[in-house]
């Protein structure tokens, strides 16, 4: 009897023994995260939305080998200096320090100042690492952890945003690697770099010190399917925006499985970080930093209802559409108070005439005419002397970017709003 | 008379119906094994192979010896439930126990390791020819991970609703968290079935029919075998300015007989094209790709998944590399941290702009700290030490920011933010801290969340070049002590908290007071707040 092949497939699993294989106990099993650039909830440029703190704690709870396990994160989880960041960095520092071996302590924590310094350290439970910094009366950090077999320190790609940070003058990132490998030698443990270099700088890194045995670097671009190694150095990444846990087990001398992990809507929100999470949310409420978002000049605003009252089929086909109800869709969510959010959620944000918050400016809480076609206060007064823009895709774009809305197509998205003289 | 014969020939020959792009290996090479029976008219043979392609009938059996006897009524709660969602996004697909089943279900204690990793699998899945038993027989590991764990409830969900997925001949997906999104990993949370699998499942069950219909009605038929040729295998975007949309041509040949679908899936939102179509025999689509860069800079390389249904390639992957060059920078000589004396200070900030960017500045406001702003056009070199960059020649705008007398003690953020000519970044902006006086590092303590432990926190003073003392310091929470000490360096301070461990459960607001010997700056109150749970 003939028989193709494929019909015997087994969907790439091992189809011959039945049986489990005993735990080996020489092997190291490392969870890293890292990167995620300010994403702390689950990242928009993939559809179904992938990562988030949440999920990554779930993943690390389930993937865990027992007192084999080495949690790592490779830092630069925020992007900024604002307020926002400083509350977003304490909720991260919260959340992975109930997990974490060693955090490293990045560039873009670095420039949110010695004082952030100490409370992220005391947050994380004493676990932020960097090898930058040398010792000093206000510096709070380890320059390197043991865990296990290993020993973990985390250098940054320039020594530039640790300038003065401690009080003293930071060791040089060339220097820092050397130290760590040397460090390493003498209590007898294998160098694990937490770098934010990318992957050439890390393959330069690994032919210079053979002895790093993985070296974490950072990358815009999804982690390789496949592990990649220099040498006798295991080169990963955990990809950009915090979308990915990598699993790495490694054996005495080898690799002995390496996955990346894409944290879909599969995982479900781990309990502590979720109320963590929550905190964080309410401490931007509570902070009121929407108010405090710059916010440029402009005509007024007049709110939607206005424009339908000449403009009734157009207003009809808004009130049916999202746009109408995009702030409660975000305040649904948690999000409401959100400056990260509600720009792309409500009308005239960033300008001084425009959306303040749902109670002051109820007639703005929602992606009105305005939002695209300006602030209609002169129209609407002298409709036939001042007439309003025509607008196009590229006002849709601004909201609708790849980040936030991965599957946006200007001709399909138009079809649910379609108005105007040209619906 | 030759007329109506000849149309009576043609109705009986035809090209097999074509298969949708996202379609099961096993269930494409079934398909095309009856497919060529039916055009060597070998049609007893047609028929029993056609008899066992899947259906909407699926005769299943359940073998739960293995299972612990209290988790038996509930896996089958599990699997009748899932049978429900199934048959209700497949129109007509029932299940129906049998001895002689389609889809067999069983469980072992645990199951091989998957090849080149330390996970066992979470289940198996065997595919048998006709006649050789079950046509899907789906294995579920009763632990999996490494150290083992047991099975959830919801993983016997997900491979249960894997194994039907693979019956009605849908293909492994790599979107996590749909039906066909199955992982070995543990830890997983419910799948549900995607409107996209229900609908290709649908359409698949529709092509079984009429392979049945034909072979019972002896008809003959050409298999589909269309085939997929790509030009180039690999995109190549160069070095662009951030921001550019870049547009990439790909061509797909179909060399095959039959009609070519396609499905195409990127890793990243930053492309917009068409993700699906279908391409005649013989002929060739253009596929427009755009890819937007503006939320990256350096080497960036994306990945494009390409499905099929050539038997010979069902899914291809297509790199897409680009180096993208930042369009501006905003350097501040010194860092984001400006230290303000009395009388107040003028900053300058620098916009470099690259070459050919297309972005002028048109006005500049600075925002949060009363202050003023003037800007020039600039050309002069500069090192960016942040970026890792050395002095080069650079050219774009100086920013001078005067932050005036009014600025009260304490450390205060502002914001830059420049208004542009360029479309794609129409408002650009920088953050700036400005400190003044005697300043508290945190200047606000969050202490997270507590328990019963005593912590400790610190916070540091600072007023560079000029030496002030402490007089004291007191906290107005019962459960917080404060004490303070200098550091060496002149001007500093480090004062420690201490929480006790004994607040109530609850949040906390409460000021730290810190009184100096300084007249402008007598009391600095510092806010602390968390939780003790």
């Amino acid at each position: 009897m003939k028989i193709a092949p494929l019909v015997f497939a087994c969907a790439g699993l091992a189809c011959a023994a039945w049986t489990g294989a005993p735990r080996d106990d020489s092997n190291w099993t490392f969870l890293i995260s890292g990167d995620s650039d300010g994403n702390l909830s689950p990242c928009g440029c993939t559809s179904p939305m992938t990562g988030g703190l949440r999920r990554r704690a779930t993943a690390v709870r389930k993937l865990s080998v027992g007192d084999r396990t080495i949690v790592l994160d490779n830092g630069d989880n925020v992007a900024g200096t604002a307020r926002q960041d400083e509350l977003k960095a304490e909720s991260v520092a919260e959340i992975l320090g109930r997990d974490c071996n060693a955090i490293a302590f990045k560039a873009s924590e670095a420039k949110l100042g010695i004082g952030e310094m100490q409370t992220l350290q005391r947050l994380s439970k004493g676990n932020y690492v960097s090898s930058n910094l040398r010792e000093g009366a206000t510096n709070p950090l380890m320059r390197t952890i043991e865990a296990g077999d290993f020993l973990i320190g985390s250098v940054a790609a320039s020594e530039s945003p640790f300038n003065r940070l401690a009080g003293v003058e930071p060791e040089s990132s060339a220097r820092a690697i050397e130290q760590l490998v040397s460090d390493a030698e003498n209590v007898g443990r294998s160098a694990v770099l937490l770098y934010s270099g990318n992957r050439d700088q890390a393959e330069s890194v690994a032919r210079s010190h053979p002895t790093i045995k993985i070296i974490v670097y950072r990358s815009p671009n999804d982690p390789p399917k496949a592990v990649e190694t220099v040498g006798t150095t295991t080169l990963v990444t955990p990809g950009e925006h915090g979308k990915y846990l990598l699993r790495l087990t490694m054996g005495q001398t080898e690799v002995k499985s390496y996955t990346p992990i894409s944290l879909g809507p599969e995982f479900e929100d781990q309990a502590d970080a979720s109320r963590l999470y929550r905190t964080y949310l309410d401490r931007v409420d509570r902070e009121d930093l929407l108010s405090k978002l710059p916010k440029s000049s402009s005509p007024k605003f007049v709110g939607s209802t206005k424009c339908g009252s000449c403009h009734a089929p157009d207003f009809k086909v808004w009130k049916l559409s999202a746009h109408s109800h995009a702030l409660k869709t975000l305040e649904n969510d948690g999000h409401g108070r959100d400056p990260d959010c509600v720009s792309c959620h409500v009308t005239g944000l960033e300008k001084k005439g425009g959306f303040f918050s749902h109670a002051k400016t109820p007639l703005l809480a929602m992606v009105g005419c305005e939002s695209c076609h300006g602030a209609g206060a002169t129209h609407s007064a002298a409709p036939r002397k001042v007439k309003m823009p025509k607008v196009g895709e590229s006002h849709c774009i601004k909201c609708h970017t790849p980040s936030n809305s991965p599957n946006f197509e200007f001709l399909t998205y138009w079809n649910k709003i379609r108005h105007g003289k040209r619906g | 008379m030759f007329l109506p014969l000849l149309f009576v020939v043609a109705l009986q020959s035809s090209i097999a119906p074509e298969l949708p792009a996202g379609v099961g290996s096993e269930f494409q090479a079934a398909c095309l094994e009856v497919e060529g029976r039916l055009e060597a008219k070998d049609f007893a043979k047609a028929q029993r192979l056609a008899s066992h392609l899947p259906s909407l009938d699926v005769p299943y059996q359940w073998s739960d010896a293995n299972v612990r006897p209290a988790d038996r009524t509930h896996y089958i709660e599990i699997r009748d439930r899932l049978f429900k969602i199934w048959g209700h996004m497949v129109p007509g697909l029932t299940f129906k126990e049998s001895t002689k089943p389609a889809m067999k279900f069983g469980f072992e204690k645990v199951l091989a390791k998957v090849p080149d990793s330390d996970l066992p699998a979470g289940a198996a899945l065997f595919f048998s020819p006709p006649g050789e038993g079950p046509m899907v027989e789906s294995v579920i590991g009763l632990t999996r991970g490494n150290p083992a764990v047991e099975v959830t409830d919801a993983e016997v969900y997900n491979e249960t609703s894997y194994a039907i997925g693979r019956y009605l001949g849908l293909a492994p997906s790599p979107i996590p968290g749909s039906a066909l999104g199955r992982t070995d990993l543990p830890g997983m949370g419910f799948a549900s079935v995607s409107p996209i699998e229900a609908s290709r499942a649908q359409e698949l069950m529709a092509i079984t029919q009429k392979l049945r219909d034909a072979a019972e009605h002896k008809k003959t038929m050409t298999p589909t075998k269309p085939s997929v040729f790509l030009d180039p295998v690999k995109l190549d975007g160069a070095t662009v300015l951030q921001g550019k949309k870049i547009d990439f041509s790909l061509q797909l040949t179909n060399r095959g007989n039959s009609t070519l679908n396609y499905w195409l899936q990127p890793d990243c939102g930053c492309f917009s094209l068409k993700r699906s179509g279908k391409v005649e025999a013989g002929g060739s689509a253009l596929v427009q790709i755009r890819m937007d860069t503006t939320q990256y800079h350096g080497p960036v390389e994306k990945k494009i998944a390409l499905f099929t249904n050539d038997p010979a390639n069902p899914s291809i992957l297509l790199p897409v590399t680009v180096n993208i060059r930042p369009r501006y920078q905003f350097i501040r000589p010194g860092g984001s941290v400006v230290v303000v004396p009395d009388g107040g200070a003028n900053v300058d900030v620098y916009l470099a702009i690259s070459e050919g960017a297309g972005l002028d500045a048109t006005s500049a406001d600075f925002h949060g700290i009363a202050g003023t702003v003037k800007y020039v056009p600039w050309k002069g070199v500069l090192a960016d030490p942040e970026n890792g960059e050395g002095a080069k020649p650079r050219t774009g705008y100086k920013f001078t920011i005067h932050l005036d007398d009014s600025l009260p003690p304490g450390r205060a953020s502002g914001t830059l933010s420049v208004e542009t000519t360029n479309p794609d970044f129409p408002s650009i902006r920088f953050n700036l801290s400005a400190q003044k006086g005697i300043v508290a590092l945190p200047d606000q303590l969050y202490m997270g969340e507590l328990g019963g432990r005593p912590v400790p926190a610190t916070i540091l003073l600072s007023r560079p070049h000029s030496v002030y003392k402490i007089l004291g310091v007191a906290c107005d929470l019962a459960s917080f002590s404060a004490k303070f000490s200098a550091l060496p360096q002149p001007g500093e301070y480090k004062v420690e908290i201490t929480y006790d461990g004994k607040a109530t459960i609850g949040e906390f607001h409460g000021l730290l007071t810190i009184t100096t010997d300084d007249p402008k700056q007598p009391k600095i109150l510092v806010p602390i707040s968390g939780v003790v749970r």
